[in-house]
């Protein structure tokens, strides 16, 4: 498994389409708070976390996931990877932790970098609190893992790169707009059950009230979560990714390749 | 005595509706040059794979170098190589590139391996260019020096002088000649052009409709692909008549276009050729022949599909 994990990274690194949605959708996630026209100059630690948006990383999930899991099964990457002598589960868990570096730790660094940045530039602000900013994104690297498990086996079992990465857009826009259509008529916060709807509301802040900061008067977040919502998100993540590698190993073992 | 490295038996794979392969048994020897050979759809690349693991048998036991437990078998490829359908490589990777990946995921530390298989294979000069602006033939070349990169014991190549011009299907003959001569590699080797295959093999394998039909050596091979006279008569069964009983000549098979081949009676032509015309049958053809690879592999399908049908008639009735 360490050979193919090793492979794997070798092929990433010369993979421009990787390369490329690190990039672009990286960039776009940096610089998300400029669509709610907030200035560069104001981008306090506190308002990069109030208003960048956290969900499109999820587009690099995808697409790094399907691309490790998917376009390797077209072109027979993953039968020579059998002939030589690897065992399916091998091949399998190797995929699967390939997408939890070039897919899960980049999400990490676009949590945690642009915020550390800004805070040093700007200083934090007072819209949202710290330590529950820092336990909001810690706890969102579970549902992002969750989301490539469950892709992964997707990927596995259309078995095709590309068809993967189109249901994925489809579904990922799908619960989005779901979740937001449930919250704004159902009055009902999904949180912790699909692992979309977890990201967006670790990565979203809607309560506030006013408070009185250098003699203006500011709105400031509430922060915090509910203990259902943090353990939710932690069984939730734990379960539906465990279930899914499970299904998706038992399967890639029992599959004729083509 | 070789070493029996690769022993299927009673190996079978049922799909939905089909069966692709029904109890295939046989022996792959250390040191043989093994062609498989059969019509499309005869069931050699399902062998294969299932030997590969790609296809899991749904019948029968793979034996690899006496290795039977799925995880002994995984082991065991290892020690293989595989080119199956399509050469294998990356297209936006150049071939140092594959085979810099390869070498990382078979875990081979000598770096110095990539340029000793592209000598090997004729590329050493091959430059930066991505594969996907390779012609046929050096991508063939290229997914040899990825199989050979782990200085496999045993080549399993489907179909790899398909599709090349006639230099490139002598290189490839000549390099895998080589490699079985000075490297002791075994191979297994599947085509459709025979005349080629009866330049390489040592052993055949005769296979049509996902059963083994026959197997046998090249010197067996030669034996029975011995000289005969191809007659072909305006009565061709009144021939074989006069053929038996006139002049008592009884090793002769009959054509499927009803001609006779005669496998003795070679100084007596004169004297068959006269005793046939004073009977009535006048010889249209006379000729000597030997049989080759091709005759007797299309003689064995056409058999093997007349008594498939016969059955499957036979099955009808009942």
């Amino acid at each position: 498994m360490r050979n193919i994990i090793r492979a794997q990274n070798y092929q990433a690194k010369n993979d421009i389409v990787i390369i490329a949605a690190l990039f672009i959708i990286g960039t776009l996630s940096v610089i998300s708070p400029l669509f709610n026209e907030i200035p560069f100059n104001e981008w306090t630690g506190s308002i990069y976390a109030l208003n960048s948006d956290k969900t499109i990383l999820l587009y690099i999930v995808l697409i790094i996931t399907t691309r490790v899991c998917g376009w390797d099964q077209s072109d027979k990457t993953i039968n020579y990877e059998l002939l030589a002598g690897h065992s399916r589960l091998s091949v399998f868990f190797g995929r699967i932790i390939t997408s939890f570096i070039w897919a899960g730790v980049p999400c990490i660094v676009l949590m945690f970098v642009p915020l550390a940045v800004f805070s040093l530039i700007n200083g934090w602000g007072y819209s949202v609190d710290l330590s529950w900013v820092i336990i909001r994104y810690l706890l969102a690297v579970l549902p992002i893992l969750r989301v490539i498990c469950e892709l992964a086996l997707l990927t596995f079992i259309i078995r095709n790169g590309g068809l993967s990465t189109i249901l994925g857009f489809v579904f990922i826009g799908i619960i989005v707009i779901l979740t937001m259509v449930i919250e704004t008529v159902a009055d009902k916060e999904m949180t912790w059950q699909l692992g979309v709807s977890n990201l967006m509301v670790l990565s979203s802040f809607s309560d506030y009230s006013y408070g009185y900061v250098n003699g203006e008067d500011v709105m400031i977040y509430n922060s915090s979560l509910e203990p259902s919502v943090i353990a939710g998100t932690v069984a939730a993540s734990a379960l539906m990714g465990g279930i899914s590698l499970l299904i998706g190993g038992v399967l890639f073992k029992k599959t004729d390749m083509k | 005595m070789s070493e029996i490295l690769i022993d299927a038996e009673h190996l079978g794979k049922q799909y939905m509706k089909k069966k692709a392969v029904s109890d295939a048994s046989f022996q792959i020897k250390e040191g043989m040059i093994c062609g498989l050979i059969g019509p499309n759809g005869a069931g050699k690349t399902t062998i294969m794979k299932m030997l590969g693991g790609l296809v899991l048998p749904t019948e029968g036991k793979i034996t690899l170098f006496g290795k039977t437990s799925e995880n002994e078998l995984a082991k065991a490829r290892g020690r293989m190589c595989f080119m199956i359908e399509t050469p294998y490589a990356k297209e936006n990777l150049n071939a140092r590139e594959n085979l810099e990946k390869q070498r990382i995921q078979r875990g081979i530390s000598d770096k110095s391996r990539i340029d000793e298989v592209l000598k090997i294979v004729g590329l050493p000069d091959v430059g930066k260019k991505p594969v996907k602006h390779y012609s046929l033939g050096m991508r063939q070349r290229l997914g040899i020096a990825i199989a050979l990169l782990s200085s496999p014991e045993i080549m399993i190549l489907d179909e790899p002088i398909n599709g090349l011009d006639p230099e490139g299907i002598v290189e490839i003959r000549e390099l895998l000649l080589k490699l079985n001569r000075e490297q002791h590699i075994t191979i297994v080797i599947s085509s459709h052009i025979l005349s080629e295959l009866s330049l390489l093999c040592t052993d055949y394998i005769f296979i049509n409709k996902g059963r083994i039909l026959q197997t046998l050596s090249a010197s067996e091979l030669k034996a029975v692909c011995r000289e005969y006279y191809h007659i072909g008569t305006d009565n061709n069964a009144l021939a074989e008549k006069i053929l038996s009983e006139n002049l008592g000549l009884t090793q002769y098979e009959t054509e499927r276009d009803g001609s006779i081949r005669l496998y003795d009676g070679f100084d007596d032509m004169v004297r068959i050729s006269r005793t046939l015309y004073e009977n009535g049958v006048t010889p249209t053809t006379l000729c000597v022949n030997e049989a080759n690879l091709e005759q007797y592999y299309m003689n064995m399908v056409g058999d093997s599909d007349a008594e498939h049908n016969k059955s499957a008639e036979l099955s009808g009735e009942k």
